[in-house]
């Protein structure tokens, strides 16, 4: 059995398992269900999501650690992850062999010669590790106000280096490294004295938008498997779907045009395993020996790595496909560096670099001028329950789409710039779309987060019971009646579907009742019976009265004077029960509508959006909840009380 | 070797891992919300209170303290102390409206002889920060006792709320000088107050808050209460040696004060001040936040009760 | 240094092998982690269905219900009820509950061991507090009561018993009161009680009523709408036997003499505006002038902050006795 069938093996078990995995994130205990299925392994081995959060948080949060499984593999032997595990690029692998099913050797080799361009994910890398290590930064920079002495010392004691150093004019080696270091040390200490650093720079958690694993994982369950449910049982509908689909559909066309285009020029990860892959121990290359030249290697070479040539090992993907391919046993996979040479860095410039550190950390704060975390906070970003504070929730969320696929209810939606760029793809609620509104005996959107963006609470924590009653059920934020449409409040019409639908128990929804005339209410009496009337007028629509919701009520007749109509004709109207004295002819009523009229209880309410859901003004809803009173956020309060 | 720079760097990986491993998760950290005044003080076994009259702070204070059971009792090795003086004026040590930078130099001194990581002098004044902690001679004996200053700055201050209170109730807090702290010393003047009454230990809580407190002013009796809720010291040190006997709290004439060459040390704050209003020829029940604290259960108005340990020293 | 081709496929085939071995770990690994669900299918599967929905929650563990005496058996699983769904048991009559401060009902049917087809159904209602229990108790007594010793309030009929243990309000009913059947029933009413020991057993407001011409049991409290009038909100009522007449006499105890007056004058009003006519005052007549309302006299009168009077009795004449009874008792309690 050779090794490249093994290796199409292992990609057709990693493509299973993460199909299988997405599948089954729905609540449930079948079988096809959630179950204990761990849904989140491939994220967790992702080393991208760890390192990510754990320069955002200064944590390796829970199941995260598995990454150090694939880190330490990845150090040993090389990019076995790409090659072999990742799902995306098994997929880009499919893609491009079938485009290049029917094309010469010639070129084929063509397609996999190495490229400048893939350097690009290198620096996309840089951008990424950057834009997340703004909070790090910061700590860093505080350290001359902290021990100001110290500070003083090292400010001059650099300033002094980073002068001598200019004025012997060293070019390259070790000590122009040093004297960068040096004088990015005076402008740290400088900085750190001069100015408030969390003020100057943020940390943003955005590898999830480039990083495949989350992209495929948010690709499966929004869109393929959108798709598919939508054929089986109740449609599940994503908003914004079609951007999630260009770039994953995107990103699939390319391979047409060059193999593993993704893998070569856009992956982070990738970049990220090429780092860790400089020492390993065992690498792809060729042996001493007589190489006829004929380039058979390349035909197949995924990762453009050059296995003729000096072969690029950061590149190479362990496909093992030159192994296969070479007639003269010329490629080996062992100790020894390749007998040709190898290039062995990506050839990233200083100037590359720092251009794309800068932007990254440049980046974060610039798109937070728009005070989307401040006092320009979108209250139309209602987040799922236990999700923390935005600031925070940004430096966790890898918009993998677990949580929406998990929801039950489907109202958890990648938002689209609702909450500014970063927020791009994170889970906002929405619950207009959807079968109902957020469950109130549902924990299962934390319990699927895999880098606690969404907390994983326990039942008795979300509905703040148990241990939790002092501190109150989580709220996501508060329903607000919208007077102006809702039906018993604008157009004198009787419902209480949101306040029968208030889940929570007291309910947060109440109402207040209030008789109202009815438009043409006002009638004189043509003929009277103990139960029944005859009105002037112009005819009534037959039956329409009868509802249980109208009365009639009597012109200087005290409070309670009035009477439940039963059912109604054109000019007759019959009632419920008789009067106590009958009105005589001649005499005006008032035909009333009695509606009862929503309010909010915001002690009570939890945004859980289910009246938002049910409420039968289907296009702007009379009832919707926005983020106030929000529980991740005390100044979003809606009262002064704690 | 390749093979060992793998090696190390896989140990490294694994080890930066293993160490910031976190297996719970963020807390509800909510955005906004408030912070609570940690519980300061000890559980009480041991004398309670001690009165030591002489004209000497440095030595009445030792001999206060000691009779307490020394200030070893109350400050172990690494704790890291908040010293809540009475800087609220800008005001020379020798009108008594303020504490003495003696007094704060020498329980600074015996907090760090004690073995205290740290120790943080603290107030929010009532007139502008530097200058009351430099005309009083607070900074420079801190300094010197090896102390550091907090002054506060607008970001010091965190919104705290009292259970079942009236009125701090999401009220900014002077917080920045307790993160990490594990010790809270109250160090107060004898004063007479025009509008409470008294200025004395539970008073002294008032420079710990923020934003517009004079609003406060309006109902003393009540905000001195719920201070003396709010904060809960490991020791209260009530300097008597100068009063301050009329017009409070910011006297200004010499005649104001009278030597009463008393100290007190006390972890009962309610019994400090009941004695302490002795000194200023009132009585605890004329002052009502006195009452009300003693009733709320925060300590005892009765300090004959608690076996005081009375003392001289030349 | 170059491996024959049959070596270097020899490793190439062990390498491949133990990497295929690993990948079947992995799925084992997987396969055996899905037996341990997560919390949220635990909860999901666990949860209660929607308070919407007409199904009691089946087997939920209950405090109320203790264990069973030993000669009763379930005869079926317990049932829990909760304000939204109360309906769903007993239909109209919770309103009832509902306006009394409702907060839970846990009902079983229990049956004989002995002969299991006899059975009976053990109603547990937690009122939340004694004085709402004892109301519902009130509102709802039978007029064939018979003595029951077991609480203070307690009675039984021939096929029921009701009683009062703290908060709880508790009915027992069969269809086949054989005698195994009502001292089972009785049993496990005192297991109830030994369980569920009340703190405050008695209600003295109650002691405010005159004990001359009372109706044994007939005292009552209504916690909302009493007399159709919505702000009586807690009225204490008892009976009386005068003349051959059956009297209710009432009282509310209020916070302060001024909310009792205005409370009397709010009624007075009422009573007015819907018909009422003053009528001359009689025996009473420090007590004001009745009213006749719906065919029947109503005295209203405050004493401190005690508002109290007679509602609906059949003439003016024994109206004024117990509203005289009533008004002297209270002035006797308040000189005590």
């Amino acid at each position: 059995m050779s090794i490249v069938t093994v290796r199409r093996i292992a990609q057709i078990f990693f493509f299973s398992l993460f199909a299988w995995f997405c599948v089954v994130t729905t609540v449930g205990d079948h079988w096809w269900q959630l179950r204990g299925w761990p849904v989140n392994w491939l994220l967790q081995l992702d080393p991208l999501v760890a390192l990510g959060t754990l320069l955002t948080t200064r944590t390796v949060y829970a199941g995260l650690l598995w990454a150090l499984t694939t880190v330490a593999l990845t150090i040993l032997l090389g990019r076995f992850f790409c090659g072999w595990v990742c799902p995306f690029g098994a997929l880009h692998q499919f893609i491009g062999w079938l485009g290049r099913r029917r094309k010469k050797h010639a070129e084929r080799v063509a397609m996999n010669q190495y490229r400048n361009g893939q350097t690009i994910k290198y620096y996309i890398l840089i951008t990424m590790l950057a834009a997340a290590s703004g909070g790090l930064l910061a700590e860093l920079l505080q350290w001359p106000r902290e021990k100001p002495a110290v500070g003083l010392v090292v400010l001059v004691a650099s300033l002094a280096v980073t002068l001598w150093f200019a004025t012997r004019k060293v070019v390259d080696g070790w000590r122009k490294t040093a004297e960068w270091f040096v004088g990015l040390l005076f402008i740290g200490t400088a900085l750190g004295f001069l100015v408030r650093p969390e003020a100057l720079v943020a940390s943003s958690l955005q590898t999830g938008l480039l990083d495949p694993i989350p992209l495929i994982h948010r690709s499966m369950n929004l869109v393929i498997l959108a798709a598919f449910d939508g054929l089986a049982t109740a449609s599940r509908f994503y908003i914004a779907a079609w951007s999630i689909t260009a770039v994953f559909f995107a990103a699939l066309l390319l391979n047409l045009w060059i193999p593993r285009f993704y893998c070569r020029f856009v992956c982070p990860l990738g970049a990220l395993f090429g780092v860790l892959a400089h020492w390993t121990p065992l690498r792809i290359g060729k042996r001493q020996g007589e190489c006829s030249g004929c380039e058979l290697c390349e035909n197949n070479c995924e990762g453009a790595c050059d296995p003729f040539g000096k072969i690029h090992p950061h590149e190479c993907l362990l496909c093992m496909n030159c192994l296969r391919a070479c007639r003269q046993a010329q490629m080996t996979y062992g100790p020894r560096r390749s007998a040709v040479g190898e290039i062995p860095s990506p050839g990233l410039t200083r100037r590359g670099f720092l251009t794309a550190a800068v932007s990254g950390l440049a980046a974060v704060p610039a798109v937070r001028l728009a005070g989307l975390l401040n006092q320009n906070w979108n209250p139309g970003v209602v987040r799922p329950p236990g999700a923390l504070a935005e600031e925070d929730f940004l430096q966790r969320c890898i918009k993998c789409g677990q949580c929406m696929r998990a929801c039950p209810t489907n109202v958890i939606q990648p938002a689209t710039l609702k909450a500014g760029w970063e927020g791009l793809w994170t889970p906002i609620l929405n619950f207009r779309v959807g079968t109902s509104g957020c469950q109130l005996n549902c924990i299962a959107c934390g319990q699927v987060c895999p880098t606690a963006a969404i907390r994983s609470l326990s039942l008795d924590e979300k509905l703040g019971r148990g241990g939790f009653t002092e501190r109150g059920p989580i709220r996501m934020g508060t329903a607000f009646v919208d007077r102006g449409r809702c039906l018993p409040w604008a157009m004198d019409e009787p419902c209480i579907v949101c306040q029968e639908n208030c889940p929570v128990s007291p309910k947060a929804i109440y109402v207040r009742e209030e008789f109202q005339v009815v438009r043409d209410g006002a009638r004189t009496i043509t003929a009277a019976a103990a139960d029944s009337l005859t009105l002037d007028g112009a005819a009534l629509r037959p039956g329409r009265l009868g509802t249980g919701d109208y009365f009639v009520g009597l012109e200087n007749a005290a409070a309670g004077e009035r009477r439940l109509i039963a059912d109604n004709s054109g000019q007759d109207v019959k009632l419920a029960g008789p009067w106590t004295a009958a009105p005589a002819a001649g005499s005006r009523i008032f035909i009333e509508v009695r509606l009862q009229k929503p309010y909010i209880d915001p002690a009570r309410c939890t945004g859980c959006g289910v009246c938002e859901h049910e409420c039968p003004v289907n296009g702007l809803r009379a009832i919707r909840v926005s983020a106030e009173n929000e529980s991740r956020n005390k100044r979003h309060s809606l009262t002064t009380r704690a | 070797m390749r093979a060992a720079k793998a090696g190390a760097a896989i140990v490294a990986a694994g080890g930066v891992g293993l160490w910031l491993h976190d297996r719970k998760g963020p807390s509800a950290n909510v955005v906004g919300g408030t912070v609570t005044l940690p519980d300061f003080s000890l559980p009480s076994t041991g004398p309670k209170m001690s009165i030591v009259t002489g004209a000497d702070r440095v030595k009445t204070v030792n001999r206060a303290l000691a009779a307490l059971g020394g200030i070893e009792r109350f400050i172990k090795s690494g704790d890291r102390v908040v010293l809540k003086v009475n800087a609220a004026f800008a005001s020379p040590p020798a009108l008594s409206a303020t504490s003495h930078p003696d007094l704060v130099a020498e329980v600074a001194r015996l907090c760090l002889r004690a073995g205290a990581a740290s120790v943080i002098v603290t107030d929010n004044p009532i007139n502008d920060p530097q200058s009351c902690f430099t005309l009083t001679g607070i900074a420079r004996a801190a300094e010197s006792a090896g102390a550091k200053i907090t002054l506060p700055t607008p970001s010091s201050f965190k919104p705290t709320t009292l259970a079942d209170a009236a009125l701090i109730k999401n009220w900014p807090l002077l917080f920045e000088p307790f993160h990490g702290a594990t010790k809270l010393i109250g160090l107060a003047p004898v004063k007479d107050h025009h509008r409470s009454g008294a200025s004395l230990t539970m008073k002294n809580w008032y420079g710990l808050l923020g934003g517009r407190r004079n609003v406060f002013h309006q109902d003393i009796h009540t905000i001195i209460f719920e201070l003396a809720r709010l904060v809960r010291p490991t020791l209260v040190i009530l300097d008597g040696t100068t009063t301050m006997l009329t017009n409070g709290p910011t006297g200004g004439s010499l005649d104001d004060l009278k030597a009463t060459n008393t100290m007190i040390a006390s972890t009962d704050g309610v019994a400090a001040d009941a004695f302490g209003a002795t000194l200023l020829g009132k009585t605890a029940a004329s002052l009502p936040f006195i009452g009300k604290a003693a009733t709320a259960g925060l300590g005892t108005a009765d300090f004959e009760s608690l076996n005081l340990l009375r003392d001289h020293v030349d | 240094m170059s491996q024959s081709c049959n070596e270097r496929g020899g490793t190439e085939r062990w390498v491949g092998f133990v990497i295929l071995l690993c990948l079947a770990g992995i799925a084992a690994g997987v396969f055996i982690k899905q037996f341990s669900f997560n919390p949220a299918v635990f909860v999901a599967t666990a949860a209660a269905p929607a308070p919407a929905a007409s199904r009691p929650a089946a087997s939920a563990p209950n405090e109320s219900l203790p264990t069973l005496p030993p000669e009763l058996s379930a005869f079926s699983a317990p049932e829990t009820f909760t304000a939204d769904n109360l309906y769903d048991k007993i239909d109209g009559k919770a309103d009832l509950y509902l306006t009394a401060g409702f907060v839970g009902l846990q009902c079983q049917r229990l049956a004989l061991k002995a002969t299991n087809d006899v059975w009976m159904e053990w109603f547990v209602y937690d009122m939340g507090a004694l004085p709402q229990a004892f109301s519902v108790f009130s509102l709802q007594r039978r007029a064939e009561a018979q003595p029951l010793d077991l609480t203070p309030f307690a009675y039984q009929t021939q096929n029921s018993l009701y009683f009062v243990s703290g908060r709880y309000y508790v009915e027992a009913v069969t269809a086949m009161p054989t005698e195994p059947m009502m001292a089972a029933m009785r049993a496990m009413a005192r297991q109830f009680v030994a369980a569920h020991p009340p703190d405050a057993a008695e209600i003295p407001e109650l002691k405010l009523f005159p004990p001359e011409n009372l109706e044994a049991g007939s005292q009552g409290l209504q916690v909302a709408d009493a007399f159709g009038f919505d702000r009586f909100t807690n009225i204490f009522t008892a009976k009386y036997r005068v003349d051959n007449a059956e009297v209710l006499a009432f009282f509310e105890i209020t916070k302060t003499s001024a909310d009792a007056a205005t409370l009397r004058e709010a009624y007075r009003s009422f009573l007015l505006a819907n018909g009422g006519k003053e009528i001359e005052a009689g025996a009473a007549a420090s007590l004001g002038k009745p009213i006749n309302f719906m065919d029947g006299v109503e005295i209203i009168f405050a004493d401190g902050n005690v508002l109290a009077g007679v509602h609906a009795a059949p003439d003016a004449a024994s109206a004024a006795k117990v509203a005289q009874l009533l008004a002297d008792r209270l002035r006797k309690g308040k000189d005590e």
